[in-house]
């Protein structure tokens, strides 16, 4: 029986993983918490204190903690620390689920990190776009920034993937 | 020698760069800067391919992408590319380029015997032939025949091909005059502006045509214009064709690089587009118009004054409007012999200085053997000549224009069809647009760009738009050539008419009129044009065919992007991947993850390390990765209402804190997929659906969410990949969960069979179930996916004192097939329902709505002989069943199909083949030995209960 790892690139020591091209530098973003929280947002946001509407397709996010819009009444919420909130149902009429490990979270930095978005999306960097959820290099991702840097939210299965797909993007804008 | 290479000029040269390169296998001298073509009329070289059909000798038709003739082959210093046009691809030293379609090579091509038969093989001709005795014995040859250049054996991939997406205001196509006026315009008026060229150096006819601009010759008006976008930060593209305007106006780019990189396919979405993608010209229909050294008058006028080639010593220039009098004017300047030759009578030029001008007269006939040697006129006069420059007219470029949804209005004064009605976001300017001199394409550019300032003051060799039509008439005596690269003469459009194929589309695929490479970019209008002449209709009436993208042809690999190697198709990776690595697992692809088939020891063949694995999971505990597993969080005030909805069995009855196995049907009854639900609230449910339907049980259950129990009801999170699942199994799956010390309280009575607790390792919130797919005791304990690799260790440390044995996916499937348990897909079909399984229970008692209710009182699904699941039992010894293999029933001397084998083992636990399938009504024949057929051998099983293995079930507890 052949051995189908051979054909797959090993992951990667996420802690230790950079890419670098000129104008680019990309690397993993680990240890943040992160929640999804579905529902009455207006409810939510006199929970948690962060406001109910949320941060859009490349807007810009601040602070140690902070909502990202991914649908009409769903944000993803990410903060450096715990917040307290259950998971679950809460009777105001949100629901809540952690996915601190199920989104996989890559930053990138440098001048170059327009051209990186114009190879992974087909989104108009210049008009607003309210959910941050988007298709990012074929893959489900929530994108937007976060002090001056890309942030890009993926499932976790699909890191190793998308982290390939950069490499060959990064190599190209080089080029 | 006949062409040759002037001691100066040539703009697009560098005399300090010389090169050289070869063709068909002899060397040619060229500078940097030339075209493989502009270096082969250098050279003299005059017969550069062989027809498609007849193998007559062809020479360089053109200058750019229309083509028709020139293609070869290039290799050697160059990456391999078939089919490229001589006339667009730059030399380089040590290329080595090859005609196609001849043998040996496009000068003594051994096949020219061909043409001599031609009257046999017209168009169509194949219709009618290779039928009798059967067509596969013409088979090899034709294919062999078939197809003008070779793939290269040596090809290697250049790499995955960059893919941009961009924005912009305004996006101009075209970097002739018009287009460079329309692009400063726009960027004048403050709007961000792309600019792109097929050619490797903008300025369009203004390269080769003379003109003043703004009282400077129009090569500095071009480099000013130029520069001036790009210190605007305006973007201008050169060897970038716009190959294709799709929904929305997303226009595809595909810009070609000279430095051994593939090209990069760029996907732009403008505002506004203006198109300037200028014109064609036309040859013109006279018998022999296609022997080497016939060649466009536009094109002849460019390697004049682009490379300082002069064609030849005596020229005709042959045409039917002003634009050749430039070229012939300028032939006679450079020191060639030039007659004139204009079918209009009056209202022509005067003729220019230096050239002897025949009005009134057309070339009736070309005469030559390899090369052209003179012409006849209507009036019965000969000519030498060693080159005829013709021009028949301008076609305008309306590819694009009509890709975006464009109409064609036809212009009889012009002879040509002109872009109509305006398309909204689409402008056009230039030739495209009807302009014929100067001034006029600049006018028409400042429309195009809506500019009010005023268009560029211009002069240049001062054409009017008079044109005679000189279409192909009816009954042209000799052979007329209307598409060179596909072989079609006058005569086969007459052909066509007569077998009745005169609509334009049937003309088209008939003859294969427009086919070839060149998409009949020379050809399309002679041939529409004399079919209306034939059946007595106008032009627009005949009308043309479907304007498709690409405009010329495209590599693949831009397509392709960055999807190719591991980029294509990528599998999902589990947390612990590097970890079964280093122990050693051999991987395969199951349901779009990547996952351990099985461990095992260097040097045992994969069947035994899988029977060993099986075989110890039975004995002490498997530890295995189970992480795959969906856990799809529903949740909300009717997240009960909405999983009794969703699934075939009642789950609102589910207390919290224990798990249920549940089937989901489609809408037409058909087990969707199976699985595990488990309640952990009054309103929090985890659907954990199988690995390789997580995303599409997501999907259904949103679109369930959202069409029927509205927005504030209940809401589903996938929480799949936050999890890693590591499942623990087997008579000592208690004393080493025991081990772990989770806090959890594993008492029977307390957590029993399908029930789930809550506890905590080193500090991490874990999920313990007592879910088992192998029916031995089972733990699936979860805990957050990057928390897991302790877990893994601390399990496998407790795992030692027990003789724990990890285990693989196909250990698995063993160990759940001994049970009878299904895996949806596999021991299910599209057809398979819930009582097909032996679960009719809510089919029977059930009142309320679910998914699938009413497709399972259908008459298919209550009438006899549907298939149910069964196990089949063989005798010890035997060995497993195929796979697929079919039950027969054998009926009146015919055979047919009753059901088929799903899954087939052998059982390391009970040392026999076992086996589950789909059979006929298999659940009420039990004990019934039944024949199995596949690829010819026969086998017998007995009918049996799927499960094979502890049908009591004690061992869920032992």
């Amino acid at each position: 029986m052949r051995n189908l790892a051979e054909k797959w690139t090993v992951v990667p020591d996420w802690a230790e993983a950079t890419i670098e091209a000129p104008g680019l530098k990309a690397r993993a973003v680990i240890g943040l918490n992160q929640y999804l929280v579905s529902g009455n947002l207006d409810a939510w946001s006199a929970v948690s204190g962060l406001p109910a509407k949320g941060i859009g397709a490349l807007g810009e996010a601040r602070g140690d903690a902070y909502a990202v819009q991914v649908a009409r009444d769903r944000l993803l919420v990410v903060s450096a620390t715990a917040s307290g909130i259950e998971a679950g149902w809460h009777a105001d009429g949100f629901a809540v689920t952690p996915v601190n490990a199920g989104h996989h979270l890559f930053e990138v930095e440098g001048p170059a990190q327009m051209e990186l978005v114009a190879r992974a999306t087909t989104l108009d960097p210049a008009a607003p776009s309210a959910s941050a959820a988007l298709s990012f290099a074929g893959a489900n991702a929530v994108v937007y920034r976060h002090g001056g840097k890309l942030r890009i939210h993926v499932d976790r299965a699909l890191a190793t993937y998308l982290w390939t797909w950069m490499q060959t993007a990064a190599a190209n804008i080089a080029a | 020698m006949v062409a040759s290479r002037l001691s100066s000029g040539g703009s697009a040269i560098d005399r300090s760069h010389p090169i050289s390169f070869s063709f068909d296998g002899r060397t040619v001298q060229g500078f940097e800067g030339d075209t493989i073509a502009s270096a082969l009329l250098a050279a003299d070289v005059a017969v550069v391919g062989r027809s498609f059909k007849y193998h007559r000798p062809r020479g360089i038709w053109g200058a750019g992408v229309e083509e028709p003739n020139a293609l070869v082959d290039v290799s050697g210093s160059v990456r391999a590319t078939p089919n490229t046009r001589a006339t667009t691809e730059p030399a380089r030293e040590g290329l080595a380029a090859r005609s196609v379609n001849a043998t040996p090579d496009a000068a003594a091509d051994r096949n020219a015997f061909i043409d001599r038969f031609s009257r046999f093989i017209p168009a169509a001709f194949y219709y009618k032939t290779f039928m009798w005795p059967d067509w596969h014995l013409f088979e090899p040859r034709i294919r062999a025949m078939a197809g003008l250049g070779a793939v290269d054996a040596s090809w290697t991939s250049p790499g995955a091909a960059d893919q941009v997406n961009r924005h912009c205001d305004v996006l101009v196509v075209g970097a002739g005059p018009a287009g460079l006026a329309a692009a400063r315009h726009a960027a004048q008026a403050g709007k961000k502006v792309m600019l792109v060229d097929d050619q490797i150096n903008p300025g369009g006819s203004l390269q080769h045509r003379v003109g003043e601009i703004d009282g400077r010759p129009a090569a500095e008006w071009v480099a000013a214009t130029v520069a001036e976008l790009k210190a605007g930060g305006h973007l201008v593209l050169t060897s970038t064709t716009a190959f294709g305007i799709y929904d929305h106006h997303l226009v595809g780019l595909n810009q070609r690089h000279h430095d051994g990189r593939p090209d990069t396919l760029w996907r732009v979405r403008p505002r506004h587009i203006v198109l300037a993608t200028g014109a064609i010209e036309r040859p013109l229909p006279f018998a022999n118009n296609d022997l080497p050294g016939i060649m466009s008058a536009d094109a002849a006028l460019s390697y004049l004054r682009r490379h300082a080639v002069l064609v030849g010593r005596r020229i005709i220039v042959a045409t039917n409007n002003d634009s050749a009098y430039e070229v012939a004017w300028a032939l006679a300047a450079a020191g060639a012999e030039v007659t004139l030759v204009d079918i209009r009578k009056d209202g022509q030029p005067a003729a220019p200085a230096g050239v002897k001008l025949l009005s009134g007269r057309s070339v009736v006939a070309a005469r030559g053997k390899m090369r052209v040697e003179g012409v006849l006129l209507d009036d019965g006069t000969t000519l030498g000549a060693d080159c005829v420059a013709i021009s028949g007219g301008w076609t305008p470029s309306v590819h694009l224009f009509c890709q975006g949804r464009g109409r064609l209005a036809w212009h009889e004064a012009r002879a040509a069809f002109l872009p109509g009605d305006p398309v909204e976001g689409i402008a056009v300017a230039g030739a495209l647009a009807g302009a014929v001199s100067l001034s006029d394409v600049f006018d028409s550019a400042a429309k195009a760009a809506g500019a009010d300032q005023a268009a560029p003051h211009s002069s240049g060799f001062e054409a009017t738009g008079g044109i005679q039509p000189a279409w192909p008439m009816p009954g042209q005596k000799g052979r007329v050539w209307i598409d060179y690269q596909n072989d079609v003469t006058a005569k086969d459009v007459e052909l066509a008419a007569r077998e009745n194929f005169i609509s334009v589309e049937h003309l088209k695929r008939y003859t294969t009129l427009g086919m070839a490479t060149d998409q009949g970019k020379t050809s399309n209008l002679a041939g529409l044009a004399l079919m209306a002449g034939i059946t007595g209709r106008s032009v627009p009436e005949v009308g043309t065919t479907t304007y498709r993208p690409p405009f010329t042809p495209v590599p693949l690999a831009s397509f392709a992007g960055l999807t190719g190697g591991e980029l294509m198709s990528p599998v999902r990776r589990l947390p612990l991947e590097n970890i079964h690595r280093s122990m050693g697992a051999t991987f395969q692809e199951y349901g779009g993850w990547l996952r351990p088939a099985h461990y095992g020891a260097k040097g045992v063949a994969a069947e035994q390390a899988i029977q060993d694995e099986a075989l110890r999971a039975r004995r002490s505990v498997a530890l295995f990765d189970g992480s795959t597993l969906g856990k799809i969080e529903v949740i909300g005030p009717q997240a009960a209402e909405f999983v009794d909805f969703i699934y075939y069995n009642t789950m609102s009855t589910l207390k919290p804190g224990r798990c249920r196995y549940g089937f989901m049907l489609s809408e037409n009854g058909v087990v969707f997929d199976d699985g595990i639900l488990v309640r952990l609230d009054e309103h929090r449910f985890i659907v954990s659906c199988s690995s390789s339907h997580v995303a599409s049980v997501h999907a259904r259950l949103e679109e369930w969410r959202q069409d029927r129990f509205g927005r504030d009801a209940v809401y589903i999170h996938n929480a799949t990949s936050d999890w890693a699942t590591l499942t623990v199994s087997g008579p000592r799956a208690k004393t080493l969960v025991t081990a772990l010390d989770l806090g959890v309280d594993l008492d029977d009575a307390a957590l029993p069979h399908m029930a789930i607790a809550e506890g905590r390792f080193e500090g991490e919130v874990v999920r313990v179930a007592r879910v088992s797919f192998t029916g031995d005791r089972s733990y699936e304990i979860s805990i957050r996916a990057d928390r897991s690799e302790a877990l893994w260790t601390r399990m496998q440390q407790a795992g030692k004192a027990l003789d724990a044995v990890t285990i693989g996916l196909e250990a698995l499937m063993i160990l759940r097939a001994e049970k009878g348990y299904i895996v949806i897909g596999k021991d299910t079909d599209g057809t398979t329902m819930p009582h097909d399984l032996g679960v009719d229970g809510p089919r029977q008692k059930r009142r309320n709505e679910f998914v699938g209710r009413r497709s399972l009182f259908t008459e298919v699904a209550t009438q006899g002989r549907r298939q149910q699941l069964v196990g089949l039992a063989m005798a010890d010894g035997e060995q497993p069943l195929p796979t697929g293999a079919h039950g027969i029933v054998r009926e009146g001397g015919k055979v047919r199909s009753q059901g088929f084998v799903t899954s087939s083992y052998f059982s390391p636990a009970l040392g026999r083949a076992i086996a589950l399938a789909l059979i006929e009504d298999g659940s009420t024949r039990h004990g019934e030995t039944i024949e199995l057929q596949h690829l010819g051998m026969l086998r017998r099983a007995t009918i049996a209960a799927p499960c094979a293995f502890d049908p009591s079930g004690d061992r869920l507890n032992a």
